[in-house]
Protein backbone atom coordinates (compact mmCIF):
# COMPACT_ATOMS: atom_id res chain seq x y z
CA UNK A 1 0.00 0.00 0.00
CA UNK A 2 1.27 3.48 -0.83
CA UNK A 3 2.04 5.94 1.93
CA UNK A 4 -0.78 8.44 2.49
CA UNK A 5 -0.16 12.09 1.57
CA UNK A 6 -1.71 13.34 4.79
CA UNK A 7 -2.16 11.49 8.03
CA UNK A 8 -3.88 13.26 10.89
CA UNK A 9 -3.23 11.68 14.26
CA UNK A 10 -5.67 12.65 17.00
CA UNK A 11 -5.66 16.28 15.96
CA UNK A 12 -7.54 18.92 17.89
CA UNK A 13 -8.05 22.57 17.19
CA UNK A 14 -9.85 25.38 18.96
CA UNK A 15 -10.14 29.10 18.50
CA UNK A 16 -9.81 31.14 21.66
CA UNK A 17 -13.22 30.22 23.03
CA UNK A 18 -14.66 27.40 20.99
CA UNK A 19 -13.36 23.95 20.18
CA UNK A 20 -13.69 23.20 16.48
CA UNK A 21 -12.78 19.52 16.76
CA UNK A 22 -10.79 17.21 18.97
CA UNK A 23 -9.17 13.80 18.43
CA UNK A 24 -9.82 13.59 14.71
CA UNK A 25 -7.97 10.82 12.93
CA UNK A 26 -7.74 10.12 9.19
CA UNK A 27 -5.44 9.46 6.24
CA UNK A 28 -5.70 10.90 2.76
CA UNK A 29 -4.06 9.16 -0.17
CA UNK A 30 -2.87 10.90 -3.30
CA UNK A 31 -4.16 10.99 -6.86
CA UNK A 32 -7.75 11.86 -6.17
CA UNK A 33 -10.25 14.65 -5.69
CA UNK A 34 -11.52 14.81 -2.12
CA UNK A 35 -14.43 17.00 -1.06
CA UNK A 36 -14.89 18.31 2.47
CA UNK A 37 -18.58 18.77 3.16
CA UNK A 38 -20.51 19.72 6.26
CA UNK A 39 -22.70 22.44 7.72
CA UNK A 40 -21.42 25.94 8.49
CA UNK A 41 -19.13 26.04 11.48
CA UNK A 42 -18.22 22.35 11.30
CA UNK A 43 -14.59 23.28 10.68
CA UNK A 44 -14.11 22.49 6.99
CA UNK A 45 -12.09 25.60 6.27
CA UNK A 46 -10.17 25.20 9.51
CA UNK A 47 -9.20 21.66 8.55
CA UNK A 48 -8.13 22.82 5.10
CA UNK A 49 -5.97 25.54 6.66
CA UNK A 50 -4.39 22.97 8.97
CA UNK A 51 -3.52 20.81 5.96
CA UNK A 52 -1.93 23.89 4.35
CA UNK A 53 -0.13 24.75 7.62
CA UNK A 54 -1.78 28.14 7.73
CA UNK A 55 -3.05 27.06 11.13
CA UNK A 56 -1.31 24.55 13.35
CA UNK A 57 -3.02 21.93 15.48
CA UNK A 58 -2.97 22.28 19.25
CA UNK A 59 -3.27 18.55 19.87
CA UNK A 60 -2.05 15.55 17.91
CA UNK A 61 -0.04 15.99 14.75
CA UNK A 62 -0.34 16.09 11.00
CA UNK A 63 2.07 14.03 8.94
CA UNK A 64 2.66 15.13 5.38
CA UNK A 65 4.25 12.28 3.42
CA UNK A 66 5.29 10.59 6.60
CA UNK A 67 6.97 13.65 8.13
CA UNK A 68 5.48 16.08 10.65
CA UNK A 69 4.14 18.98 8.60
CA UNK A 70 5.68 21.44 11.10
CA UNK A 71 9.17 20.19 10.20
CA UNK A 72 9.02 21.39 6.60
CA UNK A 73 10.50 24.76 5.72
CA UNK A 74 8.12 27.33 4.25
CA UNK A 75 9.94 27.06 0.97
CA UNK A 76 9.66 23.24 0.87
CA UNK A 77 5.97 23.41 1.60
CA UNK A 78 5.38 26.11 -1.01
CA UNK A 79 6.69 23.66 -3.61
CA UNK A 80 4.35 20.92 -2.41
CA UNK A 81 1.05 22.41 -1.24
CA UNK A 82 -0.84 25.22 -2.96
CA UNK A 83 -3.85 26.90 -1.40
CA UNK A 84 -6.76 28.99 -2.63
CA UNK A 85 -8.31 31.09 0.15
CA UNK A 86 -12.02 31.63 0.56
CA UNK A 87 -11.76 35.41 0.59
CA UNK A 88 -9.37 37.45 -1.39
CA UNK A 89 -9.47 41.22 -1.18
CA UNK A 90 -6.50 43.05 -2.65
CA UNK A 91 -5.61 46.35 -1.02
CA UNK A 92 -3.63 47.46 -4.07
CA UNK A 93 -4.06 47.42 -7.83
CA UNK A 94 -2.07 44.37 -8.87
CA UNK A 95 -2.87 43.26 -12.39
CA UNK A 96 -4.31 39.78 -12.94
CA UNK A 97 -1.04 38.90 -14.63
CA UNK A 98 0.97 40.02 -11.60
CA UNK A 99 -1.29 38.08 -9.26
CA UNK A 100 -0.87 34.87 -11.25
CA UNK A 101 2.89 35.43 -11.31
CA UNK A 102 3.05 35.36 -7.50
CA UNK A 103 2.37 31.61 -7.82
CA UNK A 104 5.84 31.24 -9.31
CA UNK A 105 7.59 33.17 -6.52
CA UNK A 106 8.52 30.00 -4.58
CA UNK A 107 10.73 29.05 -7.53
CA UNK A 108 12.64 32.33 -7.74
CA UNK A 109 13.40 33.49 -4.20
CA UNK A 110 14.90 36.89 -3.46
CA UNK A 111 15.60 39.20 -6.36
CA UNK A 112 15.99 36.46 -8.95
CA UNK A 113 13.71 37.29 -11.90
CA UNK A 114 11.16 34.75 -13.09
CA UNK A 115 12.46 32.38 -15.75
CA UNK A 116 11.16 31.97 -19.26
CA UNK A 117 9.54 28.73 -18.09
CA UNK A 118 7.79 30.65 -15.28
CA UNK A 119 6.43 33.18 -17.74
CA UNK A 120 5.24 30.43 -20.05
CA UNK A 121 3.34 28.70 -17.22
CA UNK A 122 1.75 32.01 -16.23
CA UNK A 123 0.63 32.67 -19.81
CA UNK A 124 -0.80 29.17 -20.13
CA UNK A 125 -2.70 29.43 -16.85
CA UNK A 126 -4.16 32.80 -17.83
CA UNK A 127 -5.51 31.42 -21.08
CA UNK A 128 -6.63 28.12 -19.47
CA UNK A 129 -8.74 30.08 -16.96
CA UNK A 130 -10.10 32.38 -19.66
CA UNK A 131 -8.46 35.48 -18.22
CA UNK A 132 -6.58 36.70 -21.30
CA UNK A 133 -9.04 39.55 -21.81
CA UNK A 134 -8.50 40.94 -18.32
CA UNK A 135 -4.84 39.98 -17.81
CA UNK A 136 -3.60 43.56 -17.59
CA UNK A 137 -6.58 44.84 -15.59
CA UNK A 138 -6.39 45.49 -11.87
CA UNK A 139 -7.65 42.65 -9.70
CA UNK A 140 -9.89 45.23 -8.05
CA UNK A 141 -11.61 46.17 -11.31
CA UNK A 142 -12.62 42.73 -12.58
CA UNK A 143 -15.71 40.78 -11.51
CA UNK A 144 -15.77 38.67 -8.36
CA UNK A 145 -15.89 35.50 -10.45
CA UNK A 146 -12.90 36.50 -12.54
CA UNK A 147 -11.00 37.40 -9.37
CA UNK A 148 -11.72 33.93 -7.98
CA UNK A 149 -10.43 32.28 -11.15
CA UNK A 150 -7.33 34.50 -11.07
CA UNK A 151 -6.51 33.32 -7.54
CA UNK A 152 -7.10 29.70 -8.58
CA UNK A 153 -4.84 30.22 -11.62
CA UNK A 154 -2.13 31.69 -9.39
CA UNK A 155 -2.27 28.65 -7.10
CA UNK A 156 -2.20 26.35 -10.09
CA UNK A 157 1.05 27.74 -11.52
CA UNK A 158 2.63 26.83 -8.21
CA UNK A 159 2.59 23.31 -9.71
CA UNK A 160 2.21 21.51 -6.42
CA UNK A 161 1.21 17.87 -6.04
CA UNK A 162 -1.38 19.00 -3.48
CA UNK A 163 -3.96 21.67 -4.23
CA UNK A 164 -6.28 22.95 -1.47
CA UNK A 165 -9.34 24.94 -2.56
CA UNK A 166 -11.67 26.71 -0.13
CA UNK A 167 -15.11 27.26 -1.68
CA UNK A 168 -13.70 27.68 -5.19
CA UNK A 169 -17.09 28.01 -6.86
CA UNK A 170 -18.74 30.44 -4.44
CA UNK A 171 -19.91 33.51 -6.43
CA UNK A 172 -19.09 31.90 -9.75
CA UNK A 173 -21.71 32.06 -12.48
CA UNK A 174 -22.62 28.87 -14.38
CA UNK A 175 -20.21 29.55 -17.20
CA UNK A 176 -17.32 29.87 -14.73
CA UNK A 177 -18.42 26.79 -12.78
CA UNK A 178 -18.35 24.80 -16.03
CA UNK A 179 -14.84 26.10 -16.71
CA UNK A 180 -13.83 25.14 -13.18
CA UNK A 181 -15.16 21.60 -13.53
CA UNK A 182 -13.46 21.16 -16.88
CA UNK A 183 -10.10 22.46 -15.64
CA UNK A 184 -10.14 20.52 -12.40
CA UNK A 185 -10.74 17.33 -14.40
CA UNK A 186 -7.68 18.23 -16.49
CA UNK A 187 -5.63 18.85 -13.38
CA UNK A 188 -6.69 15.55 -11.93
CA UNK A 189 -5.13 13.67 -14.81
CA UNK A 190 -1.76 14.95 -13.71
CA UNK A 191 -1.66 12.76 -10.63
CA UNK A 192 -2.53 15.25 -7.97
CA UNK A 193 -4.34 15.36 -4.68
CA UNK A 194 -7.03 18.03 -4.87
CA UNK A 195 -8.98 18.82 -1.72
CA UNK A 196 -12.05 21.03 -2.09
CA UNK A 197 -14.12 22.60 0.65
CA UNK A 198 -17.58 23.24 -0.71
CA UNK A 199 -21.23 23.68 0.08
CA UNK A 200 -22.22 22.42 -3.32
CA UNK A 201 -23.24 18.77 -3.08
CA UNK A 202 -23.95 18.59 -6.79
CA UNK A 203 -20.43 19.85 -7.56
CA UNK A 204 -19.12 17.09 -5.30
CA UNK A 205 -21.12 14.50 -7.22
CA UNK A 206 -19.51 15.75 -10.45
CA UNK A 207 -15.91 15.75 -9.23
CA UNK A 208 -15.28 13.91 -5.98
CA UNK A 209 -13.81 10.43 -5.66
CA UNK A 210 -13.98 10.53 -1.89
CA UNK A 211 -15.88 12.74 0.50
CA UNK A 212 -15.23 13.67 4.08
CA UNK A 213 -18.22 15.00 5.99
CA UNK A 214 -17.61 17.05 9.10
CA UNK A 215 -20.22 17.48 11.80
CA UNK A 216 -20.43 19.30 15.09
CA UNK A 217 -17.98 17.02 16.83
CA UNK A 218 -15.50 16.28 14.10
CA UNK A 219 -15.43 13.64 11.42
CA UNK A 220 -18.90 12.29 10.66
CA UNK A 221 -18.39 10.25 7.49
CA UNK A 222 -15.41 9.55 5.29
CA UNK A 223 -15.85 7.25 2.31
CA UNK A 224 -15.93 6.99 -1.46
CA UNK A 225 -18.43 9.46 -2.83
CA UNK A 226 -21.05 6.86 -3.90
CA UNK A 227 -21.46 5.88 -0.27
CA UNK A 228 -21.79 9.46 0.95
CA UNK A 229 -23.92 11.03 -1.75
CA UNK A 230 -27.16 9.45 -0.58
CA UNK A 231 -30.16 11.34 0.65
CA UNK A 232 -30.19 9.58 4.03
CA UNK A 233 -26.50 10.25 4.80
CA UNK A 234 -26.65 13.91 3.73
CA UNK A 235 -29.86 14.37 5.68
CA UNK A 236 -28.01 13.23 8.76
CA UNK A 237 -25.04 15.49 8.03
CA UNK A 238 -26.99 18.67 7.36
CA UNK A 239 -29.97 17.88 9.60
CA UNK A 240 -32.20 18.95 6.73
CA UNK A 241 -34.63 16.89 4.62
CA UNK A 242 -32.91 16.24 1.31
CA UNK A 243 -34.14 14.28 -1.69
CA UNK A 244 -32.41 13.06 -4.79
CA UNK A 245 -33.92 13.24 -8.24
CA UNK A 246 -32.23 12.22 -11.49
CA UNK A 247 -28.83 12.39 -9.82
CA UNK A 248 -29.32 15.88 -8.36
CA UNK A 249 -29.91 16.80 -4.74
CA UNK A 250 -32.69 19.11 -3.63
CA UNK A 251 -33.85 20.49 -0.32
CA UNK A 252 -37.25 19.08 0.38
CA UNK B 1 6.80 52.98 -21.04
CA UNK B 2 7.64 52.20 -17.38
CA UNK B 3 11.34 52.64 -18.08
CA UNK B 4 10.66 55.97 -19.72
CA UNK B 5 8.77 57.18 -16.67
CA UNK B 6 11.53 55.94 -14.43
CA UNK B 7 14.13 57.75 -16.51
CA UNK B 8 12.03 60.90 -16.37
CA UNK B 9 11.93 60.72 -12.56
CA UNK B 10 15.71 60.33 -12.52
CA UNK B 11 16.16 63.36 -14.78
CA UNK B 12 13.78 65.41 -12.61
CA UNK B 13 15.76 64.44 -9.51
CA UNK B 14 19.06 65.46 -11.11
CA UNK B 15 17.70 68.80 -12.33
CA UNK B 16 16.26 69.49 -8.89
CA UNK B 17 19.55 68.60 -7.23
CA UNK B 18 21.48 71.05 -9.41
CA UNK B 19 18.86 73.75 -8.89
CA UNK B 20 18.94 73.08 -5.16
CA UNK B 21 22.68 73.69 -5.02
CA UNK B 22 22.57 76.74 -7.27
CA UNK B 23 19.56 78.62 -5.97
CA UNK B 24 19.60 80.39 -2.65
CA UNK B 25 20.18 83.70 -0.89
CA UNK B 26 23.83 83.58 -1.93
CA UNK B 27 24.70 83.00 -5.57
CA UNK B 28 27.51 80.49 -5.05
CA UNK B 29 28.41 80.08 -8.69
CA UNK B 30 28.63 83.85 -9.18
CA UNK B 31 30.50 84.71 -6.00
CA UNK B 32 32.56 81.56 -5.94
CA UNK B 33 31.73 81.07 -2.27
CA UNK B 34 32.29 77.32 -2.33
CA UNK B 35 32.31 77.05 1.42
CA UNK B 36 28.55 77.65 1.53
CA UNK B 37 28.12 75.01 -1.10
CA UNK B 38 30.33 72.48 0.61
CA UNK B 39 29.44 73.02 4.25
CA UNK B 40 25.76 74.01 4.02
CA UNK B 41 23.96 73.26 0.76
CA UNK B 42 25.60 69.97 -0.16
CA UNK B 43 25.06 68.18 3.17
CA UNK B 44 21.56 69.62 3.35
CA UNK B 45 20.78 68.43 -0.16
CA UNK B 46 22.09 64.94 0.53
CA UNK B 47 20.10 64.83 3.76
CA UNK B 48 16.92 65.92 1.96
CA UNK B 49 17.46 63.18 -0.62
CA UNK B 50 18.09 60.57 2.07
CA UNK B 51 15.11 61.67 4.16
CA UNK B 52 12.75 61.90 1.17
CA UNK B 53 13.70 58.47 -0.11
CA UNK B 54 13.68 56.95 3.37
CA UNK B 55 10.32 58.34 4.47
CA UNK B 56 8.69 57.41 1.18
CA UNK B 57 10.06 53.86 1.39
CA UNK B 58 8.97 53.57 5.02
CA UNK B 59 5.49 54.72 3.98
CA UNK B 60 5.40 52.05 1.31
CA UNK B 61 6.56 49.44 3.81
CA UNK B 62 3.89 50.36 6.36
CA UNK B 63 1.19 50.42 3.69
CA UNK B 64 2.09 46.92 2.57
CA UNK B 65 2.50 45.67 6.12
CA UNK B 66 -0.90 46.98 7.19
CA UNK B 67 -2.48 46.35 3.77
CA UNK B 68 -3.77 49.87 4.01
CA UNK B 69 -3.01 52.54 1.42
CA UNK B 70 -3.60 55.25 4.01
CA UNK B 71 -0.83 54.13 6.37
CA UNK B 72 2.23 56.36 6.79
CA UNK B 73 5.59 55.99 8.54
CA UNK B 74 3.94 57.76 11.47
CA UNK B 75 0.77 55.66 11.77
CA UNK B 76 2.28 53.28 14.30
CA UNK B 77 3.53 55.87 16.73
CA UNK B 78 7.16 56.43 15.68
CA UNK B 79 6.80 60.14 15.14
CA UNK B 80 4.69 60.86 18.20
CA UNK B 81 7.19 58.96 20.33
CA UNK B 82 10.06 60.94 18.92
CA UNK B 83 8.11 64.20 19.24
CA UNK B 84 7.44 63.42 22.88
CA UNK B 85 11.13 62.71 23.42
CA UNK B 86 12.13 65.97 21.75
CA UNK B 87 9.58 67.97 23.74
CA UNK B 88 10.84 66.43 26.99
CA UNK B 89 14.41 67.34 26.05
CA UNK B 90 13.43 70.92 25.26
CA UNK B 91 11.37 71.28 28.42
CA UNK B 92 14.11 69.89 30.66
CA UNK B 93 16.75 71.97 28.88
CA UNK B 94 19.18 69.05 28.90
CA UNK B 95 22.42 69.60 27.04
CA UNK B 96 24.83 66.81 26.07
CA UNK B 97 27.75 69.12 25.41
CA UNK B 98 28.04 72.86 24.99
CA UNK B 99 25.96 73.76 21.96
CA UNK B 100 24.64 70.21 21.61
CA UNK B 101 21.12 69.90 23.02
CA UNK B 102 19.78 66.44 23.83
CA UNK B 103 16.82 66.81 21.48
CA UNK B 104 17.98 64.36 18.80
CA UNK B 105 18.98 61.68 21.28
CA UNK B 106 15.78 62.04 23.28
CA UNK B 107 13.61 61.97 20.20
CA UNK B 108 15.31 58.79 19.02
CA UNK B 109 14.89 57.22 22.45
CA UNK B 110 11.24 58.29 22.57
CA UNK B 111 10.58 56.71 19.19
CA UNK B 112 12.26 53.47 20.26
CA UNK B 113 10.24 53.25 23.46
CA UNK B 114 6.93 53.79 21.70
CA UNK B 115 7.82 51.34 18.94
CA UNK B 116 8.77 48.79 21.58
CA UNK B 117 5.49 49.26 23.41
CA UNK B 118 3.46 49.01 20.19
CA UNK B 119 5.37 45.87 19.33
CA UNK B 120 4.67 44.29 22.72
CA UNK B 121 1.00 45.24 22.61
CA UNK B 122 0.55 43.89 19.10
CA UNK B 123 1.88 40.47 20.03
CA UNK B 124 -1.09 38.51 21.22
CA UNK B 125 -0.19 34.95 22.19
CA UNK B 126 2.97 35.03 20.10
CA UNK B 127 1.04 36.10 17.04
CA UNK B 128 1.45 39.44 15.43
CA UNK B 129 -1.70 40.77 13.86
CA UNK B 130 -1.98 43.88 11.77
CA UNK B 131 -5.28 44.89 13.34
CA UNK B 132 -3.86 45.00 16.87
CA UNK B 133 -0.73 46.67 15.52
CA UNK B 134 -2.81 49.43 14.00
CA UNK B 135 -4.97 49.86 17.09
CA UNK B 136 -2.08 50.00 19.54
CA UNK B 137 -0.15 52.39 17.29
CA UNK B 138 -3.06 54.76 16.90
CA UNK B 139 -3.94 54.76 20.61
CA UNK B 140 -0.34 55.46 21.60
CA UNK B 141 -0.34 58.32 19.11
CA UNK B 142 -3.18 59.85 21.08
CA UNK B 143 -1.41 59.30 24.38
CA UNK B 144 1.76 60.98 23.14
CA UNK B 145 -0.11 63.92 21.65
CA UNK B 146 -1.84 64.40 24.98
CA UNK B 147 1.46 64.39 26.87
CA UNK B 148 3.00 66.77 24.34
CA UNK B 149 0.13 69.20 24.77
CA UNK B 150 0.47 68.95 28.54
CA UNK B 151 4.23 69.72 28.48
CA UNK B 152 3.59 72.47 26.00
CA UNK B 153 1.03 73.99 28.34
CA UNK B 154 3.58 74.00 31.17
CA UNK B 155 6.27 75.66 29.05
CA UNK B 156 7.37 79.25 28.86
CA UNK B 157 7.43 81.21 25.66
CA UNK B 158 10.95 80.27 24.52
CA UNK B 159 10.50 76.57 25.18
CA UNK B 160 7.14 76.64 23.54
CA UNK B 161 8.42 78.18 20.33
CA UNK B 162 11.32 75.71 20.27
CA UNK B 163 8.85 72.84 20.58
CA UNK B 164 6.63 74.11 17.82
CA UNK B 165 9.66 74.67 15.64
CA UNK B 166 10.84 71.08 16.18
CA UNK B 167 7.40 69.68 15.49
CA UNK B 168 7.31 71.43 12.12
CA UNK B 169 10.32 69.50 10.86
CA UNK B 170 13.01 70.86 8.61
CA UNK B 171 16.60 70.80 7.43
CA UNK B 172 18.28 73.71 9.19
CA UNK B 173 21.92 73.17 10.18
CA UNK B 174 22.47 69.71 8.73
CA UNK B 175 26.03 68.49 9.23
CA UNK B 176 28.01 65.67 7.70
CA UNK B 177 27.68 63.86 11.02
CA UNK B 178 23.90 63.78 10.57
CA UNK B 179 24.45 62.42 7.11
CA UNK B 180 26.85 59.75 8.33
CA UNK B 181 24.09 58.66 10.68
CA UNK B 182 21.15 58.71 8.30
CA UNK B 183 22.53 57.64 4.93
CA UNK B 184 23.69 54.13 5.93
CA UNK B 185 20.47 53.40 7.80
CA UNK B 186 18.37 54.49 4.83
CA UNK B 187 20.57 52.52 2.45
CA UNK B 188 20.35 49.32 4.49
CA UNK B 189 16.58 49.65 4.73
CA UNK B 190 16.26 50.29 1.00
CA UNK B 191 18.34 47.21 0.30
CA UNK B 192 16.22 45.12 2.65
CA UNK B 193 13.06 46.20 0.85
CA UNK B 194 14.61 45.64 -2.55
CA UNK B 195 15.68 42.09 -1.71
CA UNK B 196 12.24 41.36 -0.27
CA UNK B 197 10.15 42.82 -3.08
CA UNK B 198 8.39 39.52 -3.70
CA UNK B 199 7.68 39.01 -0.02
CA UNK B 200 6.17 42.51 0.11
CA UNK B 201 3.90 41.66 -2.82
CA UNK B 202 2.82 38.46 -1.11
CA UNK B 203 2.12 39.91 2.34
CA UNK B 204 0.08 42.69 0.80
CA UNK B 205 -2.08 39.99 -0.85
CA UNK B 206 -2.98 38.44 2.51
CA UNK B 207 -1.47 36.17 5.15
CA UNK B 208 -2.87 32.94 3.73
CA UNK B 209 -1.45 33.48 0.26
CA UNK B 210 1.88 34.66 1.67
CA UNK B 211 2.24 31.68 4.01
CA UNK B 212 1.46 29.12 1.34
CA UNK B 213 3.88 30.76 -1.09
CA UNK B 214 6.90 30.37 1.10
CA UNK B 215 6.94 33.45 3.36
CA UNK B 216 7.40 33.18 7.13
CA UNK B 217 4.78 35.86 7.53
CA UNK B 218 5.10 36.55 11.23
CA UNK B 219 8.87 36.87 11.27
CA UNK B 220 8.90 38.88 8.06
CA UNK B 221 6.28 41.30 9.38
CA UNK B 222 8.26 41.65 12.58
CA UNK B 223 11.49 42.46 10.74
CA UNK B 224 9.71 44.86 8.42
CA UNK B 225 8.03 46.68 11.31
CA UNK B 226 11.22 46.96 13.38
CA UNK B 227 13.44 48.04 10.49
CA UNK B 228 10.97 50.57 9.08
CA UNK B 229 10.39 52.04 12.54
CA UNK B 230 14.10 52.24 13.35
CA UNK B 231 14.90 53.97 10.12
CA UNK B 232 12.05 56.43 10.52
CA UNK B 233 13.20 57.13 14.08
CA UNK B 234 16.77 57.89 12.97
CA UNK B 235 15.60 60.25 10.22
CA UNK B 236 13.08 62.07 12.39
CA UNK B 237 15.56 62.53 15.22
CA UNK B 238 17.59 64.66 12.80
CA UNK B 239 14.88 66.37 10.76
CA UNK B 240 11.78 66.37 12.93
CA UNK B 241 8.57 64.83 11.64
CA UNK B 242 8.09 65.66 7.97
CA UNK B 243 4.64 64.50 6.99
CA UNK B 244 2.92 63.53 3.77
CA UNK B 245 6.00 62.31 1.88
CA UNK B 246 5.40 58.81 3.19
CA UNK B 247 1.73 58.94 2.29
CA UNK B 248 1.64 60.65 -1.08
CA UNK B 249 4.72 59.33 -2.80
CA UNK B 250 3.83 55.60 -2.64
CA UNK B 251 0.35 56.54 -3.86
CA UNK B 252 1.56 58.48 -6.88
CA UNK B 253 4.09 55.79 -7.71
CA UNK B 254 1.41 53.09 -7.69
CA UNK B 255 -0.54 55.13 -10.22
CA UNK B 256 2.53 55.57 -12.40
CA UNK B 257 4.29 52.23 -11.98
CA UNK B 258 1.69 49.72 -10.77
CA UNK B 259 1.56 47.84 -7.50
CA UNK B 260 4.43 45.38 -8.01
CA UNK B 261 7.02 46.20 -5.35
CA UNK B 262 10.00 45.16 -7.45
CA UNK B 263 9.25 48.05 -9.78
CA UNK B 264 7.63 50.29 -7.20
CA UNK B 265 10.50 50.46 -4.74
CA UNK B 266 13.16 52.25 -6.81
CA UNK B 267 10.47 54.59 -8.10
CA UNK B 268 9.29 55.40 -4.58
CA UNK B 269 12.83 56.13 -3.39
CA UNK B 270 13.52 58.31 -6.40
CA UNK B 271 10.27 60.23 -6.32
CA UNK B 272 10.39 60.60 -2.53
CA UNK B 273 13.79 62.26 -2.84
CA UNK B 274 12.63 64.46 -5.74
CA UNK B 275 9.43 65.48 -3.94
CA UNK B 276 11.19 66.51 -0.76
CA UNK B 277 13.97 68.26 -2.70
CA UNK B 278 11.38 70.33 -4.57
CA UNK B 279 9.52 71.11 -1.35
CA UNK B 280 12.64 72.14 0.52
CA UNK B 281 13.83 74.25 -2.40
CA UNK B 282 10.51 76.07 -2.33
CA UNK B 283 10.73 76.37 1.44
CA UNK B 284 14.10 78.09 1.06
CA UNK B 285 13.16 80.54 -1.69
CA UNK B 286 9.49 81.40 -1.13
CA UNK B 287 10.17 84.09 1.50
CA UNK B 288 13.92 84.34 0.91
CA UNK B 289 16.17 85.20 2.69
CA UNK B 290 13.99 83.70 5.44
CA UNK B 291 12.99 80.03 5.26
CA UNK B 292 9.79 78.13 5.92
CA UNK B 293 10.16 74.79 7.76
CA UNK B 294 9.70 72.21 5.01
CA UNK B 295 7.29 70.15 7.13
CA UNK B 296 4.85 73.05 7.00
CA UNK B 297 5.15 73.22 3.25
CA UNK B 298 4.72 69.48 2.64
CA UNK B 299 1.57 69.56 4.75
CA UNK B 300 0.15 72.62 3.00
CA UNK B 301 0.97 71.28 -0.47
CA UNK B 302 0.46 67.64 0.35
CA UNK B 303 -3.03 67.84 1.80
CA UNK B 304 -4.82 69.37 -1.21
CA UNK B 305 -2.68 67.42 -3.65
CA UNK B 306 -3.61 64.19 -1.96
CA UNK B 307 -7.31 65.05 -2.02
CA UNK B 308 -6.97 65.79 -5.72
CA UNK B 309 -5.43 62.37 -6.33
CA UNK B 310 -8.07 60.63 -4.23
CA UNK B 311 -10.83 62.25 -6.22
CA UNK B 312 -9.19 61.37 -9.51
CA UNK B 313 -8.73 57.72 -8.59
CA UNK B 314 -12.12 56.84 -7.10
CA UNK B 315 -10.97 56.83 -3.50
CA UNK B 316 -8.34 55.08 -1.50
CA UNK B 317 -10.45 52.12 -0.46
Amino acid sequence: MTEPVFRAQDIGFSYSRSTVFSTVDFSITGNQILFLLGPNGSGKSTLLKILGRILSVQAGRVLFRGRNIMDYSSQELAHRIAYVPQDFAAAFDYSVHELVMTGRYPYSPGMRPLSRQDHRLVREAISLWNLSGVAEKSVREISGGERRLAVIASAMVQECPVLLLDEPTANLDLHHVALFVENVKKLKREDRLIIVVSHDINLASLLAQRIMVLGEHGLLFYDVSENILRADILQQAYKTPIRREKGLFYIQ
Amino acid sequence: MMNKRFLLCLVVLCVLAVAYLAIGSVNVFGSGDWKILRMIRLPRMLMVIAAGAALAMAGLAFQSLLRNPLATPFTLGVSSGSALGAVIAIKSGLILAPGLPATALFSFAGALIIVGVVYRLARVKGRFTTATLLLSGVSLNFLCSGLILFLHYLSDFTESSQMIRWLMGGFLAITYIDLALCLPVAAVFGLFLLVNGKALNLISLGDEIAITRGIDVISFQRRLFVLASLMTAVIISVTGPIGFVGLIVPHICRLLFGANHARLLPAVALLGAAFLLAADLLARVIISPAQIPVGVLTAILGGPFFLFILRKTKGGD
